[in-house]
């Protein structure tokens, strides 16, 4: 009979992971990690602010839900309704929001880290929204810190490939070292925009990585995707003219 | 930066090893890195409760993590029914005590995270208890019991599969 007093020992002897033998480099720094929590604004700026408050909190939940579900469930990016209706995930889904025009993209202001080539290319030496007149513009915000944002890079591959002319997709490298995100990025061939401190993705609303984001030929923002999966954006590229 | 934020990085830098440990004893490497940012992402939102002895706390956050990641990774492979039956075993057995593994995998899954977190996390039993939500005394009485258990679950092996186990090893 085995001694219970040895049975525990023999489990620590068994020990399959040394904490000793894990490399203490390689890692998103901490201050990455403290960069995905992006502090919510003050609540005393009027109606306006609250209903973007009540929708970045949605939104930050829909990203914690999204992340969990498998791509191509019931969850809130995996299923969209066709056609370029504001996404449940998309900032201000009030009824209101439905029938108005598309809101213009807030003022950015971008380093072009990589231009791109082909109908992707982006020209100038800064990514602002001027760049997005003339053409439908996916903007991916993204890291390569970010598990999640790596799903979705064959996605937008696959776009960028498929889209036609008259489309761009860039990647917007999100609170990212320039070169960990070149590197990670090199083998795509996509327009590659820095957003150091993710001044411009909280901009635009969003609580956390991945978030993507569908323009029009004038600028103006028509689908929004927090968390991995690009199913709405497809459909709704499908529906959105050209010029 | 904030005195919040120079602790938090501290802890990270002390700890992550350790979480990533646990993560790795878990789950697969794929994932192991995921569940220890997202940990500390979790640690960062609640700085103002992080404890003076932040480890237990940060492994509470953890388990937390590594479960919702395995029934999100249950729903993506839709796992067998055979799955669904047995408590998932602890990943990374490749070249370790087979037996032993197959008899931690027999515990109940409170059980052996407790025995877990004692044996490889190198946790005290309050401090395991803490992780578990549980009292000490508690604690104490289960780690006896699936000592026990375990000392039982390793005599009944056959003693020709141990061999042929470990010839495998």
């Amino acid at each position: 009979m085995t001694p219970p007093g040895d049975v525990l020992d023999r489990i620590a002897a068994a020990n399959p992971v040394e904490v000793s033998a894990i490399p203490r480099s390689g890692a998103p720094d901490a201050a990455a990690l403290r960069a995905r929590v992006v502090p919510p604004a003050p609540r005393s700026r009027g109606r306006a602010v609250s209903v973007t408050l009540t929708g970045a909190a949605l939104a930050g939940a829909a990203v914690m839900f999204t992340m969990a579900l498998p791509r191509g469930t019931d969850g809130p990016t995996g299923s969209p309704p066709p056609g370029p209706a504001v996404s449940p995930t998309t900032l201000g889904p009030t009824p209101s929001a439905k029938i108005s025009p598309p809101p213009d993209a807030p003022a950015f202001d971008m380093e072009i880290l990589r231009p791109g080539g082909g109908e992707n290319a982006l020209s100038g030496r800064r990514f602002t929204n001027a760049s997005l007149l003339g053409r439908r513009t996916v903007i991916a915000f993204w890291a390569s810190w970010c598990g999640p944002c790596r799903t979705d890079l064959p996605d937008l591959r696959r776009i960028a490939a498929t889209a036609g002319p008259g489309t761009a997709v860039v990647i917007v490298a999100s609170m990212d070292p320039p070169p960990d995100a070149l590197a990670a990025l090199d083998a795509t061939g996509l327009p590659v925009a820095l957003d150091r401190r993710g001044t411009a993705l909280e901009a635009f609303g969003a609580t956390g990585l991945p978030t993507t984001i569908l323009t029009d030929t004038r600028g103006r923002v028509i689908w929004k995707v927090y968390g991995p999966g690009l199913e709405g954006i497809e459909a709704t590229l499908q529906t959105t003219p050209r010029d | 930066m904030t005195a919040s934020a120079d602790r938090f990085d501290a802890v990270y830098a002390a700890h992550r090893p350790a979480v990533l440990a646990y993560a790795l004893r878990r789950l697969p490497a794929a994932e192991a890195d995921e569940v220890v940012a997202e940990t500390f992402v979790t640690a960062w939102r609640s700085i103002e409760r992080m404890p003076a002895d932040p480890l237990p706390w940060l492994f509470g956050i953890a388990r937390n993590v590594v479960r919702h990641q395995r029934r999100a990774a249950g729903r993506r492979a839709a796992l067998s029914d055979r799955l669904h039956r047995e408590p998932a075993p602890p990943h990374a057995t490749v070249g370790g005590d087979m037996p032993v593994m197959d008899a931690l995998a027999r515990l109940g899954a409170s059980d052996r995270e407790l025995v877990m977190l004692v044996c490889w996390e190198g946790l005290s039993l309050p401090e395991a208890a803490e992780v578990l939500g549980t009292t000490h005394v508690a604690a104490r009485v289960r780690l006896h019991r699936a000592r026990r258990r375990l000392a039982a679950l390793l005599d009944e092996r056959p003693a020709g599969a141990r061999a042929t186990t470990e010839e495998i090893a």
